[in-house]
């Protein structure tokens, strides 16, 4: 047997975000300026945006940690250049993502441990009894992932002046 | 266009219906690109949870934009573009915002911005911050398992 107590409780969905912007532009010339901006972004957040059908209107049990802490750093380098016969601008980008979640997963368990019927852990699956998942189950579960993706762009534009009656564009990019 | 919530951290931005069908499970994976500024910040057809503050105009570009914004805009592109220092004029502002839900938590928001021509007409610098508290309106159910 065991009880929800750790984790339940009213009010269980809380947001926390905090963060900013800092950007740095220069004027060369008429023809020439830059903008550097770097901003950050921490979100702290715990609980489930979630409703059981079977428990009351905005209500779920829940018997394990359920968290997602979520960063954004992200870095833009932006160049405009008056060529004269066409407008330049260079822009290089990084970013990263970090997220550190847990989630809750011991209805799965439920489940998974004897087939759909829920609330019985002690069971001898028909299909995996004998292997790992028979016996005693304490039911609690949940996962944990840490990722990082992060992201690193450089584009070079070219284009044709305003007016006239034949425009082109050219770029690269990495 | 349309939008999808997963919870904190996590939507889409859909337009007209295109995903690109990568996961079978989910067909809402977005084919939008989601830029801020010049940088592309959508991930495995998702658009990161930012609190977009201090914004001077939000760009939506229907349809393909493959050639200026690449191939992760296919369905069209959504560009927010920030506020950027002025290089001739001191400015501050600062925005405030609550509010309760009913049986539920409490909400508060605190943003603030501040701009200085550090060489006027030469360089600027532009700074902005901001405070985001939700209050829950989700209750976890005291119960036992046997």
């Amino acid at each position: 047997m065991s009880n929800n107590s750790a984790w339940a409780r009213d009010n269980y969905n809380t947001e926390h975000t905090t963060g900013g912007r800092i950007a740095l532009r220069g004027e060369l010339n008429d023809n020439w300026s830059g903008t550097l901006t770097y901003s950050f972004q921490r979100q702290n957040v715990v609980g489930a945006w979630d409703q059981d059908p079977n428990l009351p209107p905005r209500t779920v049990s829940r018997f394990g940690p359920e968290s997602n802490r979520f960063e954004a750093k992200m870095a833009d380098l932006h160049i405009d250049g008056d060529l004269g016969i066409a407008d330049l601008v260079f822009a290089s980008t990084y970013w990263s993502l970090p997220r550190r979640q847990q989630n809750e997963y011991s209805q799965y368990i439920e489940n998974f441990h004897n087939g759909a019927n829920e609330g019985v852990t002690c069971a001898n699956d028909p299909v995996y009894g004998g292997g790992p998942y028979t016996d005693c189950a304490v039911p609690i579960q949940y996962y944990e992932y840490h990722t990082n993706p992060e992201r690193w762009s450089n584009e070079l534009r070219l284009a044709s002046k305003p007016g006239g009656k034949f425009h082109w564009l050219a770029g690269l990019y990495t | 266009m349309s939008f999808i919530s997963a919870g904190p951290g996590t939507q889409f931005l859909v337009m007209r219906g295109v995903a690109d069908g990568s996961n079978p499970t989910y067909s809402n994976f977005s084919a939008t690109g989601f830029f801020v500024d010049d940088m592309s910040t959508s991930w495995a057809g998702t658009q990161p949870d930012l609190h977009l503050y201090d914004i001077e105009r939000i760009e939506v570009l229907n349809g393909p934009q493959g050639t200026t914004y690449g191939a992760g805009a296919m369905a069209g592109a959504v560009r927010c573009v920030t506020n950027k220092p002025d290089l001739n004029n001191f400015s501050a502002g600062v925005d405030f915002s609550g509010g309760s839900i009913a049986n539920g938590g409490e909400n508060f928001t605190y943003e603030g911005f501040f701009n200085a021509p550090l060489i006027p007409g030469k360089l600027g610098l532009r700074v902005s911050a901001f405070i985001d508290s939700r209050g829950g309106f989700i209750n976890n159910l005291l119960t036992t398992r046997v």
